[in-house]
């Protein structure tokens, strides 16, 4: 069984860095190409598209994935197809960059419709000058009870508590 | 009392928009002067005012060439429909007549009653349709009455995101033959899927708690 769990956040948020935090394996890079519509071989236009993709073994029969989404708007449609079927999903913010706040929003916004439980994780909370949990809940207009915890992705200890907090979550959620 | 019969009165106006050859619309208001009436409705009202002077009125009968109106003056309400020249003027007279002789009594019955047996009525027609459509889904619905107007919303679940067109369109269905046919429906439906986690094949809490005893232990 493959348990699925979406990393999520602006660009530079740190989803990268998260995964590799927890990973057995390096995250994946898969590069796609593009081929320009007159379709001449010398005009290939090459396109890389990072996505992060790290696994956890639970045991013989379970692992545990996590995915990172790729950070442009344009790939909104892959966050769709990346949100099947998962466990549940970590919202990544940047704490030392007020613009990707801004840009949060936006992503939390999208992600309602998929219904599934989420956290809030404030990273780079190392970083001189981050903003502070109250502030990052206000200025996301976060609910009380959805929980914001703080992180910094280098350390895999933090990674682990943030998913933790998730998978509590949907514990909780399966008990009801 | 809001009772089957009511309901089948409800059916069988709706019937009327939509089954009836040659009706093209239909309309019912008070016959009491209303905030924002349209200028069909005024121009109507009026009519009938100043006509009801001279002659006990019942129903009206509007010809031009190629359409008619059919208008029927009740106690408390106009109504009728207007028909192009395809439409069978007897059966729509009589149509019409039957619901103009029983739409004061639902009228009267539905100001006594309280707007829960309209939401219970509602939520027991919901909960018919989602366990026959072996649907585990839940809802949960909340009314307002206002007048001649009834708003609110009704939120259903279902389990995935295929069924939300066909349950949306049943729940409509509901909700337009519950609410009085006399009173503006401004019920909104909304449907939404069920929370991912419970489309995860197999995924029971043993599995979740093997998940957090190794990542705790990493
Ligand atoms: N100081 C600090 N830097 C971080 C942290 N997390 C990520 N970074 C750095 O932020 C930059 C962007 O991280 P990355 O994982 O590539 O972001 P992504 O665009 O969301 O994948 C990289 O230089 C990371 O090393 C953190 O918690 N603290
Ligand atoms: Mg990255």
């Amino acid at each position: 069984m493959q348990l699925k769990i979406l990393i999520t956040g602006t660009y530079n948020a740190g989803k990268t860095q998260f995964i590799q935090s927890i990973s057995e394996i390096e995250p994946v890079k898969t590069e796609k190409r593009i081929v320009s519509h007159s379709g001449n071989e010398k005009e290939k236009t090459e396109t890389t598209v990072a996505m992060d993709f790290g696994r956890i073994t639970i045991d013989d029969e379970i692992a545990l994935h996590l995915f990172g989404t790729p950070g442009q708007d344009r790939f909104d449609f892959m966050w769709e197809i990346l949100s099947e079927g998962i466990l549940g999903y970590v919202v990544l913010v940047d704490s030392s960059d007020s613009e990707s706040l801004e840009q949060t929003r936006r992503i939390l916004k999208f992600f309602e419709c998929v219904n599934a439980p989420f956290v809030v994780a404030a990273n780079k909370q190392d970083v001189e000058g981050a903003a502070d949990l109250d502030t990052i809940r206000d200025k996301l207009s976060l609910p009380e009870d959805v929980p914001l915890i703080p992180c910094v992705a280098l350390e895999r200890e933090s990674v682990k508590q943030v998913l933790l907090s998730l998978l509590f979550k949907v514990s909780d959620l399966l008990e009801e | 009392m809001i009772n089957r019969e009511s309901t089948s009165l409800s059916a069988f106006f709706l019937g009327l928009k939509r089954d009836t050859r040659g009706v093209q619309q239909v309309f019912i208001f008070p016959k009491s002067q209303e905030k924002d009436e349209s200028l069909f409705h005024r121009n109507l009202r009026y009519l009938i005012l100043a006509l009801s002077d001279r002659i006990s009125l019942q129903q009206i009968w509007v010809e031009t060439t190629h359409s008619s109106i059919v208008v029927r003056v009740t106690r408390h309400f106009v109504l009728g429909a207007v028909l192009n020249e395809k439409a069978n003027l007897a059966l729509v007279s009589a149509l019409t007549g039957r619901i103009a002789s029983k739409v004061d009594s639902y009228f009267d019955s539905f100001r006594r009653t309280d707007t829960r047996i309209l939401e219970n009525r509602i939520q027991d027609r919901i909960d018919e349709t989602m366990a026959s459509s072996r649907s585990t889904g839940t809802s949960r619905l909340e009314l307002q009455v206002d007048g001649l107007s009834i708003s609110g919303t009704v939120v259903v679940t279902v389990p995935s995101q295929e069924e939300v067109s066909t349950m949306k369109e049943r729940i409509q269905g509901i909700v337009e033959e519950e609410v009085p046919f006399f009173c503006e429906n401004k019920v909104s439906v909304d449907i939404k899927t069920e929370i991912a986690l419970f489309r995860i094949r197999g995924l029971t809490r043993q599995t979740l708690s093997k998940v957090i005893q190794r990542i705790q232990g990493m």
